[in-house]
């Protein structure tokens, strides 16, 4: 068993992490581009590097030193929860493999646990950047016992654990639920929709009490903090008491739970696990069919209505590149009933709405685009494409058009929100109107670029596309950098100056737009893939 | 119909995957193209219907070249390849509806193409159903409707015979047939030697990506087996 799973999992790390590609492609350009990927995930990992540090030694400088293990358990925590919570139940359930692997003598829950692993892997790795610097800084200041450095090694490994197993829990009783379903994507995207904002408003109402109670006193500040982390995500305790206060008993729950947790749900799982994967493999074959009247189009709308029936055919494409859009909605309703001074509380950045909503209203719609994997989800069908009499253009401006036809009404919805919602002048609400849309087809436009220069053609598993790309990843950069660059020179540059950065950004976006459009256009279908 | 004249396709570690190739196929050709596993084939195929770009020589279709006009090019050919991946998200018919408005078949000719090759195939009653729900044969069957379905001049097929049940088989030629008979040209590949005897009017052999012996069946086999022949050629190119 042990040696199945080792095997399996390699297997799937080779499939999500390309590399294969950067270590044995004799094609120079490709192995480059990896490079040069691995190079930007270096720079994001010191980045994140340089905030735990900061974090830990400003903790430390203001004597809150024993919050620091806390603070860095629930941060890596709650980051790997939501990353997984998109991404786990399509890796499980992941028919490809799933056929291929299946049919070998290796057990269920073999398959399960490989698969939990390679997700576990990455997030392990992590999960040791963002936590091993901060326990670092906390040994250097406290000096704490032996126990300290056994129970935080062991804690080190088990701590993305618990939040990949309930991501994993939540994913799969979404797939479950959906895999009974006529409509099965349809309903996977509304649970994970409606599941993820359920735990931003929550967490946000979390955040606003402490607000509240923060203000009371400093020497308060330290429980406060504590005890928000506890309610925000309570394995904190047992997680935190163990190591500051060297408790072994909290050490043993939140060991023994954490294992605890994963044994269950790879034995609920595995014992199911062939079922589902059969439901969700179940297509409907009615074979009835009598040839009727088919309607005609262009060529055009051909290739739109194809990538419309693309996009909805995949869950994960749907809830992954919708996201944003719903939280620019959801935003803007919660401005619209709460008021920009509660909403700014609410997030705790003061002037984002009252200063700065065109750029913040940008970045939502900015964090991920249909088309930053577009090219890659042609997958092994790319050769239709390619071998048909259709130009480059063509192609681009259908994939182009539907990101900006899913990207439309959450774009109208919240202009309307915000027309009624919130009072400022003319200008005011042309820039409300401009700059979301300028960028909204800024990032379509840029995602194609981005997909083009990293695609992707042979994944076995969707989410690899959608999710783990190189193309999405720095797509989602490029689009949070342009507007969160504008949007802090709002505050560098005051209030007299807004209009004018506006109307700056506004240009240069639409440049860099258009000419991003004409070089993609003039690249040749046969030199990509 | 389709002139190949010194392609040369070098892969980037700097094997030549095709190497100095030259071909001739007029319309009413059926011309079968035969080789060992990665003997250059499929890179060849893909390079005539602008899948893969070459490094040297030329590719006419109807008097075309590939690299100056692809779209009129391939607006006059059709390909299947080895392996049908279709867009398994559409149904069989909504697969088919979009080729016809990318090739802009009118109405009345798509229906009733669709009708008459889905008919012939079996496979009327699935095209409601999507595409992942099909076998691998009937994706094939799919793909071969679909390759007709602009009725074009120059067909291109990569081992077309894989996977057919033996009546899908029977119909795929019958099918051949009529386009040469229509003026068309037909050019595939495969292993299966009996049938390249028997189908083709016109046969090369490819080795190592160069063109070790073309012509026409009868005058290649030379009352022995194209079997035969093809071991020998391939032998004889390896010793010397």
């Amino acid at each position: 068993m042990f040696r199945q799973i080792k095997i399996l999992t390699k297997l799937s790390l080779c499939n999500q992490g390309n590399f294969n590609v950067i270590f044995h492609s004799k094609d120079k350009s490709q192995r480059n581009k990896y490079i040069g990927l691995a190079a930007t995930y270096a720079v994001l990992i010191l980045m994140f590097l340089f905030y735990s540090i900061s974090l830990a030694i400003g903790l430390a400088v203001v004597h809150m030193e024993d919050l620091i293990p806390a603070y860095a358990f629930a941060l890596i925590s709650i980051i790997i929860f939501f990353f997984s919570i998109f991404k786990a139940g399509s890796i499980i359930f992941d028919l490809k493999s799933y056929e291929l692997q299946i049919a070998l003598p290796v057990s269920p829950a073999a398959i399960v646990i490989s698969r939990f692993l390679s997700m576990y892997v990455i997030d392990l790795v992590l999960s040791l950047i963002a936590t091993l610097p901060s326990l670092v800084v906390y040994a250097v200041v406290v000096t704490p016992g032996v126990s300290f450095y056994f129970m935080g090694i062991i804690g080190l490994l088990l701590v993305p654990l618990l939040p990949m197993t309930v991501a994993s829990i939540i994913g799969a009783v979404i797939f479950a639920i959906s895999a009974r379903m006529k409509h099965k994507n349809l309903v996977t995207v509304l649970l994970t929709i409606v599941l993820v904002l359920g735990i931003l408003l929550g967490e946000a109402a979390l955040g606003n009490n402490s607000t509240i109670i923060t203000q009371q006193g400093f020497t308060q500040i330290s429980d406060m903090i504590s005890n928000q982390l506890r309610q925000i995500y309570p394995p904190v305790a047992f997680y935190s008491d163990a190591l500051v206060k060297g408790s072994v008993i909290d050490f043993l729950i939140f060991t023994l739970g954490s294992i605890g947790i994963f044994g269950l749900f790879v034995m609920v799982v595995q014992r199911s696990y062939v079922s589902i994967c059969s439901a969700l493999k179940a297509r409907s074959s009615r074979r009835d069919y009598k040839m009727q009247s088919l309607k005609t189009g262009t060529m055009r709308s051909a290739l739109l209505k194809k990538e419309m029936k693309r996009y909805f055919a995949s869950s994960i494409y749907v809830s992954n590149t919708v996201i944003g859009y719903v939280l620019m909605v959801a935003g803007a309703i919660a401005i619209a009933i709460k008021g920009a001074d509660e909403v700014e509380q609410l997030l705790e950045m003061p002037g984002v709405v009252s200063k700065a909503l065109p750029f913040a209203l940008a970045i939502m719609a900015s964090i991920v685009s249909t088309t930053s994997c577009s090219i890659s989800l042609e997958g092994r069908q790319w050769w239709i494409t390619k071998s048909l009499p259709i130009r480059t253009k063509d192609v681009f401006d259908s994939k182009i058009l539907w990101n900006l036809a899913v990207a439309g009404p959450f774009f109208l919805i919240t202009e309307l929100v915000l027309l009624f919602g919130i009072k400022t002048d003319l200008l005011g609400h042309l820039w409300l109107i401009l700059i979301p849309a300028i960028y909204i087809v800024f990032m379509a436009v840029a995602g194609l670029t981005i997909n083009l220069q990293f695609p992707n053609f042979t994944w076995e598993n969707e989410t690899v596309a959608v999710k783990q790309s190189a193309a999405v990843l720095v797509t989602s950069i490029v689009g949070i950098a342009s507007c969160g660059i504008p949007l802090a020179l709002v505050f560098v540059l005051g209030k007299e100056m807004t209009n004018v950065l506006m109307a700056v950004v506004s240009i240069v976006i639409m440049g860099i737009t258009l000419i991003l459009y004409k070089r993609n256009n003039r690249q040749d279908l046969q030199e990509i893939g | 119909m389709l002139s190949i004249s010194n392609l040369t396709k070098t892969y980037k570690g700097g094997k030549h995957a095709v190497d100095n190739l030259s071909l001739e196929i007029k319309a009413g050709d059926i011309y079968g193209f035969i080789g060992h596993n990665g003997a250059g084939k499929t890179t060849t195929i893909k390079a005539v219907v602008g899948i893969h770009d070459f490094d040297q020589g030329e590719i006419r279709i109807d008097g075309i070249s590939v690299k100056e006009n692809p779209m009129k090019c391939k607006e006059i050919t059709a390909y299947i390849p080895d392996n049908p991946e279709l867009y398994e998200y559409l149904t069989g018919i909504q697969y088919l509806n979009f080729l016809a408005d990318i090739f802009q078949v009118p109405k009345e000719v798509r229906e009733e193409r669709i009708s008459r090759y889905a008919n012939r195939f079996e496979l009327t009653s699935a095209l409601g159903d999507l595409i992942s729900s099909y076998s691998h044969g009937m994706k094939q069957k799919l793909a071969i409707i679909g390759a007709f379905l602009h009725s074009p001049k120059l067909l291109i097929m990569d081992e077309p015979f894989v996977g057919l049940d033996p009546q899908a088989s029977i119909v795929l030629k019958e099918m051949m047939h009529e386009l040469c008979k229509e003026g068309g040209a037909i050019f595939f590949s495969t292993h299966v030697l009996d049938v390249a005897e028997k189908l083709c009017n016109k046969v090369a052999i490819i080795k190592e990506g160069r063109l070790v012996a073309s012509g026409k069946t009868e005058d290649l086999v030379k009352g022995q087996s194209l079997e035969d022949v093809f071991m020998e050629v391939v032998n004889h190119v390896q010793t010397n």
